[in-house]
């Protein structure tokens, strides 16, 4: 019984979510509205961690399965990418280490900052 | 058979089964489970001749839980809520100009090198965590597969090229390695995290919600000005 609980509580606030980006109108994913109220209701102790632990921590450690049949699409899809791979490649190379290096460098920047202040 | 929504359901639990195995007997990290598991799914329909939909029919019932998927996404983010509250300007400073980062550079880059208009959405979402990502890439009307190929590839190349440039740049701060693998790689930036210690792991943990957040911030941002 403790399974379908916890199901229960993470499909209700996921409809809650969509149903609140359905009301605003927005373009704003209702998934990502629901992961707000359930930090919420976990802050604010309305829901204990203990109600719902068992199937996040099984979906947090197995989350590529529920992605796979996403990435097996490109079978259908690969001719986008044909002719432009390259360009593709080079564009994700270039912005990924720019990325972490822009935040690296900015992060360790603030923290040192803030360390010397105190 | 092929018919049966349960067939594609099938394939996906073996194929994910034989990656798992693969990883955790080989230790390489660029067998990534998620990568393994599509080439293998790939190379079984293209060899038994099983067209794509027959496999599509099961495979969108997996994909039904992405929305369920995002909400837990929220216990990462609790679990680590007293690091979240002691680092919280260094983290949202380096998550939304991480973000941004993102942002500017793809459709900068895209523009430059001639990438068709269809394809450059798919790049915005590569440093998201999938089931955000794959949100964000129907927020630009991108395609999802794409999409998915662009975050696998950020993540593996992020993990590959992090340890030569924190050495390069002296990134040697342990919160600013976690949040700048967290915000570039997602979920398989935090798994490198974890190797070089518990505060930079718990760090890129809250990145990936954070960075999910702050993209689709950026993006709507950018469709509010026009361009996107």
């Amino acid at each position: 019984m403790k399974l379908f609980k916890e199901l229960s509580i993470i499909f209700s606030i996921y409809l809650l979510g969509e149903t609140i980006a359905y009301l605003l109108n927005t373009s704003f994913p209702g998934g990502v509205i629901g992961m707000f109220i359930l930090f919420i209701l976990l802050y604010l102790s309305i829901i204990k961690e203990n109600q719902i632990n068992i199937i996040s921590d099984f979906v947090l450690n197995n989350m590529p399965f529920f992605f796979v049949p996403a990435g097996v699409g490109i079978m259908a899809h690969f001719y986008l990418l044909e002719g432009a791979l390259l360009q593709f490649s080079f564009v994700i190379i270039v912005s990924t280490s720019l990325v972490l290096v822009i935040s690296g460098i900015l992060v360790q920047a603030l923290v040192k900052k803030r360390e010397k202040h105190d | 058979m092929i018919s049966e929504p349960i067939f594609g359901v099938t394939i996906t639990l073996l194929f994910f089964i034989i990656a798992i195995w693969l990883r955790d007997k080989t230790k390489i990290s660029l067998l990534n489970p998620m990568l393994v598991t599509t080439l293998l799914i790939i190379s079984f329909l293209y060899t038994l001749n099983i067209p794509y939909e027959s496999y599509k029919i099961g495979g969108d019932m997996i994909l039904n839980f992405l929305g369920p998927i995002t909400v837990i996404l929220a216990l990462p983010l609790y679990r680590n809520r007293t690091k979240l509250k002691k680092y919280y300007v260094s983290i949202f400073v380096g998550i939304l100009s991480g973000s941004f980062s993102v942002m500017l550079t793809v459709i900068s880059l895209s523009y430059l090198l001639g990438i068709q208009e269809n394809l450059m959405p798919a790049l915005l979402a590569k440093s998201v965590t999938t089931p955000i990502g794959l949100s964000i890439s129907d927020m630009v009307g991108a395609n999802r597969a794409i999409t998915m190929i662009a975050i696998v590839f950020t993540g593996i190349l992020g993990v590959t090229v992090a340890p030569i440039l924190f050495k390069i740049f002296k990134i040697t701060n342990p919160i600013a390695r976690g949040i700048a693998l967290g915000t570039t790689s997602h979920a398989i930036g935090t798994g490198k995290a974890f190797e070089y210690g518990s505060l930079e792991g718990a760090m890129s943990s809250v990145s990936i919600a954070l960075a999910g957040i702050s993209s689709i911030f950026w993006v709507m941002f950018f469709q509010s000005i026009g361009i996107l």
